[in-house]
């Protein structure tokens, strides 16, 4: 079954070039929706044969790691390539309604950079990972640009500008890691890795955190994320922050993991950079969001911050920490894109004051917009809760007490940029004409409640997902082994 | 210069060093992890071209990227590009450019089609020789594009055509390794004769990908180039 | 060979600076054609003819076009 790997790889682009040749004679967006429901039943037969721990390796082109590019998927790419599709697929259905010129340019585009976003989950190949990196990026410039109106041109040049220089740090530190190594699979170029200088060590770690940091939007280099995600369509926004930048963390940790290995790089010191780095995220995207009047804005700089919980979770680097970070990623991408829906809806012209008097206008959607932005605050019973508690308890227990007590102070900050918001929509107003909304659109915001209210009851289930991934994550002997015996 | 000028040249003057200091470490010869020995011999893939090897057979999906990368920017132009007026096309230029360009231009056709045939037993490739192609294409419409008429080599609804039928070809390709019961992308693993090494039919399937993506680079970047004259109204 | 090679590398930083320091973006544009030119001279002296072909067929013959038609249409 190791050809279903291939087809999830493959999918979007078929289904984009089926949308872009047959302009006018097949529906967009309904292609666009059918295409990912074929992508996610992949995925679940994929995972259904898998097995227990078992890591699928697929040589591409019969070459083995040596020569060619291996492709593999062990529980935590499967956990991401699933988190990139549901997110693609709730943009889809949200945006069908929303009136954009040229759908099927806006289907392909958003069909491609889930190829991209899959690519880098699935590849265990350098080079092959930048590949589809650049094409994931190009996509989410146009994707930015989409409206063409100033500020949403403005936003996508700081995203190229910054997002180029990430992209050229990390072609760089690839190119050393093949001239030390003579090999780009991240396995095969391990061993030579290891014993290399120390100092040329910490350049290549140094040139990937810095490279994937600009992708992620991490604290130094996150300025273009403001902008570009308040120009972009909300859909947009939501698949940029939930499933772009999660799968930039997911390359980091997987990339510098599997290169150096843990021991080398906590003799760096990287796990109390990184933490750091979260942490300073962390203060500045809440500081930010306090007294922004737009609320996608809002939105963005929260985000900021939600990456610093997740950086914080993945970089104590016990198995507590890390499936929080990876239950943090699912909640976080899920809250996220249902708040940047709330935000395409419920305001007009993003303006947060034109939410005044949403309760009257449309009682479910104002419930809704409460129990979001009580689980991004992290309050029970709701999924955000769980996820943080387990990075907090993570974090004690590697010693890092400064971070575990700022994520909870943050919580409380975050509760405070968000009950103005509540207490607007309570205030009557004069307009109380009913907000009414297309059933589709209303549908995926319910939709995303109900999930993020399971999950924090189901998490006896989740759980031993999280932990297969987290420890695919932190001890991936298996991952090495499966590859290495292509050959 | 202002101020911030000064930060931003002393910022990557310190990391310029610290790549250079680096790189002044790394080992004699790439490759320690190999033993020195070169790994690749581009015989196993019946060509003699290695970069021909590399780039059609041994990293074959990586190509896919790319094309798919051309096929993403054609987009974006035709999404991004057309909402201003493009003045160049309404200048004539002068009658020596035209004979000059009337002399040339079926000679820079042909060597692209060359290197698209031969990229496997010379230097070239599909890669290399659609781009050329498109170059031609270019140098055609902005010679003879006139103040009325906007002349293209093919029309924008072939230039699709044979991007998508370029791109068809080499996932049809990747797929007989499938259907074979081998690996996607496979050219010696999926049963296909390699031929004698340094023969025009050689290689197996990796003269029919330099083709499909020669002319899905070919198209492609011609699209890129019509779409950016292209304007709305 | 190595002379040469050093020459060239020179003309490459000089070329460089001058697309840095040009006062027009056109200047720019054709600066960093003859840079892509130059790189190509580099990759061939490097035994590189493959990657020398596409960065004399990309780099100074396509990208500049591009960035000449992009630039025609900021001004008008």
């Amino acid at each position: 079954m190791s050809e279903l790997l291939v087809f999830i790889l493959i999918y979007p682009l078929l289904f984009a070039v089926a949308v872009q040749t047959r302009v006018g004679k097949i529906r967009p967006y309904e292609f666009g929706i059918s295409g990912i429901i074929t992508g996610i039943l992949a995925l679940i037969l994929l995972s259904i044969t898998h097995g227990q721990g078992d890591v699928i390796a697929y040589p591409m082109g019969g070459w083995g790691y040596l020569k060619g590019i291996v492709i593999a998927v062990d529980h935590l790419s499967l956990l991401m390539a699933g988190l990139i599709q549901c997110i693609g697929l709730l943009t889809l259905l949200f945006s069908s309604k929303q009136s954009i010129e040229k759908p099927h340019i806006y289907v392909s585009l958003v069909l491609l950079c889930i190829m991209g976003l899959n690519g880098i989950v699935l590849t265990a190949d350098l080079f092959n990972l930048f590949v589809f990196l650049e094409l994931a990026s190009l996509v989410s410039y146009a994707l930015v640009a989409y409206t063409k109106e100033a500020e949403g041109l403005e936003g996508a040049f700081k995203y190229v500008l910054m997002s180029f220089g990430g992209s050229m740090l990390i072609l760089w530190a690839t190119a050393l890691v093949y001239a030390i190594s003579g090999s780009l699979n991240i396995v095969g170029a391990a061993e030579a890795l290891r014993q290399a200088p120390h100092f040329l060590q910490i350049t290549i770690v140094a040139m990937y955190v810095s490279g994937f940091s600009v992708k992620v939007g991490l604290f130094p280099v996150h300025a273009w994320k403001a902008d570009a995600y308040t120009a972009a369509r909300a859909p947009v926004g939501a698949l940029l922050s939930g499933a772009s930048s999660k799968v930039a963390i997911y390359a980091l940790f997987r990339v510098l993991s599997l290169l150096f290995g843990w021991s080398i790089l906590s003799g760096m010191n990287l796990g109390v950079v990184l933490a750091t780095l979260g942490l300073v995220s962390i203060l500045i995207g809440h500081m930010l969001a306090f007294g922004q009047s737009k609320l996608k804005r809002l939105l963005t700089y929260s985000s900021i911050a939600h990456i610093g919980y997740i950086l914080i979770g993945l970089s104590v680097f016990n198995l507590l920490g890390t499936v929080g970070a990876l239950f943090h990623m699912v909640n976080h991408g899920l809250l996220k894109a249902g708040l940047f829906y709330f935000a395409a809806v419920a305001t007009e012209d993003d303006e947060i004051l034109s939410l005044k008097g949403l309760f009257r206008r449309s009682p479910s959607l104002a419930i809704c917009f409460v129990v979001m932005a009580l689980g991004m605050a992290g309050v029970p019973p709701l999924n955000g809760f769980l996820s943080k508690w387990l990075i907090v308890m993570g974090a004690m227990e590697a010693g890092f007490y400064l971070h575990a007590a700022v994520i909870v102070i943050a919580g409380l900050m975050a509760l405070l940029y968000y009950v103005p918001l509540v207490q607007l929509m309570f205030t009557p107003s004069d307009e109380t004409q009913a907000l009414v909304l297309e059933r589709s659109q209303m549908g995926v915001i319910q939709t995303v409640v109900a999930i993020s209210v399971v999950l924090f009851f189901v998490a006896n289930w989740v759980f031993p997902v999280l932990q297969e991934a987290a420890s695919n994550l932190m001890y991936p002997d298996s991952y090495i082994d499966t590859i290495f015996n292509l050959n | 210069m202002s101020k911030h000028h000064y930060v931003l040249v002393g910022v990557l003057s310190i990391s310029f060093l610290i790549t250079v200091f680096a790189m002044c470490q790394l080992p004699e010869s790439s490759g320690s992890f190999l033993g020195g020995e070169a790994l690749l011999v581009p015989q196993e893939t019946g060509v003699i071209n290695l970069v021909a090897a590399v780039l059609y057979d041994y990293r074959g999906l990586d190509t896919l990227g790319e094309t798919v990368v051309i096929f993403a920017a054609s987009l974006v132009v035709s999404l991004l590009a057309t909402n201003m007026p493009s003045k160049m096309l309404h200048t004539q230029l002068s009658p020596l450019v035209q004979y000059g360009v009337d002399l040339t231009l079926p000679f820079i056709l042909l060597f692209g089609f060359y290197i698209i045939l031969f990229g496997h037993i010379s230097p070239g490739g599909g890669f290399t020789g659609g781009a050329m192609l498109a170059s031609g294409a270019i140098v055609a419409t902005i010679t003879y594009s006139t103040t009325n008429k906007h002349y293209t080599i093919l029309s924008h609804q072939a230039n699709n055509k044979i991007e998508v039928l370029g791109l068809g070809t080499f996932l049809g390709i990747g797929l007989v390794g499938v259907a074979v019961n081998s690996f996607f992308l496979a050219n010696a693993a999926s049963g296909v004769s390699l031929g004698t090494p340094g023969t025009l039919l050689s290689g197996g399937w990796i003269p029919l990908l330099s083709v499909a993506s020669g002319m899905k680079v070919g198209a492609g970047l011609s699209l890129i180039f019509s779409g950016l004259l292209e304007e709305d109204s | 060979m190595d002379i040469i090679l050093a020459v060239v590398l020179l003309f490459l930083v000089v070329c460089a600076f001058f697309a840095i320091i040009a006062k027009t973006v056109l200047n720019a544009v054709i600066y960093m054609s003859v840079f892509s030119a130059l790189l190509a001279v580099v990759f061939v002296i490097m035994q590189a003819p493959d990657v020398a072909m596409v960065e004399a067929v990309i780099g100074a013959g396509l990208v500049t076009a591009l960035y000449v038609v992009a630039l025609n249409k900021t001004e008008g």
